[in-house]
């Protein structure tokens, strides 16, 4: 599989924000976790989207536990920068499967060529720099 | 024929070592309808008769999780195929109703690599019918680990009682 994305799937393009979610705040997953869980991209959803929303996408097993107030206060959302990521050497791709809302892609690397899931730690560094700098934490409805 | 898949067919169609949305080298035409990190809901193909798949059970802190797979009739392929759900509790909802009495292959995976599979005769009934099968098929498994475990002792202990002796 290589970077330009599968079954119609394209690249992000322009100034856009994509937003990943964490269970585990302050740290956010910054690679594919190939060996454990054979990933061989980071998931994020296009645009700025709730933490709520976010994470009910997720949680789409064991969705119908009610998180507890530990659980609740290390989740959080973090908005990335697209034009970081492509300048970083990232495709993003967006991948929404049957899923209307929120809109999942992928972010894989390199860009160009076969994806690669073995992210070396400047890599990682890199995509951890994308990150805007807004997060933000649970919020009851 | 299409939608003609038996429990058998199903049940052996499955690889130890295969991804859980891959489960065979056979496997055709795999659509993902849900992906977060990797595949979690998704349809594939065995010949002409089209497979769901969804995990059961989940946790990204947990090396084990449990999928389960269904033939889809021919006639209620469009359930799925090409559909678009609103959110993902929309296609949650779909989907785990759509496994609600019907027989089910549940399968284990370690690692993302399927490891044991058996039949679970019927998913019960609401909501967490997918939840309850997964259950199921767990105590199943720890019991015949442990059944396995006993022998292997029983055998152990003879074998040394033969040394022994």
């Amino acid at each position: 599989m290589t970077a330009s994305g599968e079954d119609g799937a394209s690249d992000i393009e322009g100034d856009e924000i994509v937003t990943q979610q964490t269970f585990a705040a302050p740290t956010y997953r910054n690679a594919p976790r190939w060996e454990e869980r054979r990933e061989t991209n980071v998931s994020v959803f296009r645009g700025r989207v709730s933490t709520r929303v976010a994470t009910e996408y997720i949680r789409r097993r064991g969705g119908r536990r009610e998180l507890t107030e530990k659980e609740k206060s290390r989740i959080r959302v973090r908005r990335l920068s697209a034009t970081k990521l492509r300048e970083a050497g990232f495709a993003i791709i967006d991948e929404p499967g049957g899923v209307v809302y929120p809109e999942h892609c992928v972010v894989v690397w390199p860009a160009d060529g076969p994806v690669n899931p073995l992210w070396p730690p400047e890599v990682q560094a890199a995509f951890d720099a994308c990150s805007t700098g807004v997060e933000e934490g649970w919020q009851e409805e | 024929m299409a939608g003609g898949m038996t429990r058998v067919t199903l049940e052996g169609v499955l690889r130890p070592g295969q991804a859980p949305w891959r489960p065979s080298p056979d496997v055709t035409d795999v659509r993902v309808l849900l992906a977060y990190g990797h595949p979690r809901v998704g349809t594939f193909r065995i010949g002409l008769d089209l497979v769901l798949f969804a995990t059961a059970y989940d946790d990204d802190d947990d090396d084990l999780s449990v999928w389960a797979y269904v033939p889809v009739p021919a006639e209620l392929e469009a359930s799925f195929l090409g559909r678009r759900f609103d959110t993902a509790a929309d296609l949650s909802q779909a989907v785990d109703g759509f496994f609600v009495g019907r027989p089910a292959t549940m399968a284990l995976a370690n690692n993302m690599s399927l490891a044991r599979w058996s039949i679970c005769d019927e998913v019960p009934a609401g909501d967490d019918g997918l939840t309850k099968a997964a259950t199921g098929f767990m105590w199943s498994v720890l019991k015949a680990e442990s059944f396995d475990h006993l022998q292997a002792a029983v055998k152990l202990a003879e074998a040394r009682d033969l040394v022994n002796s």
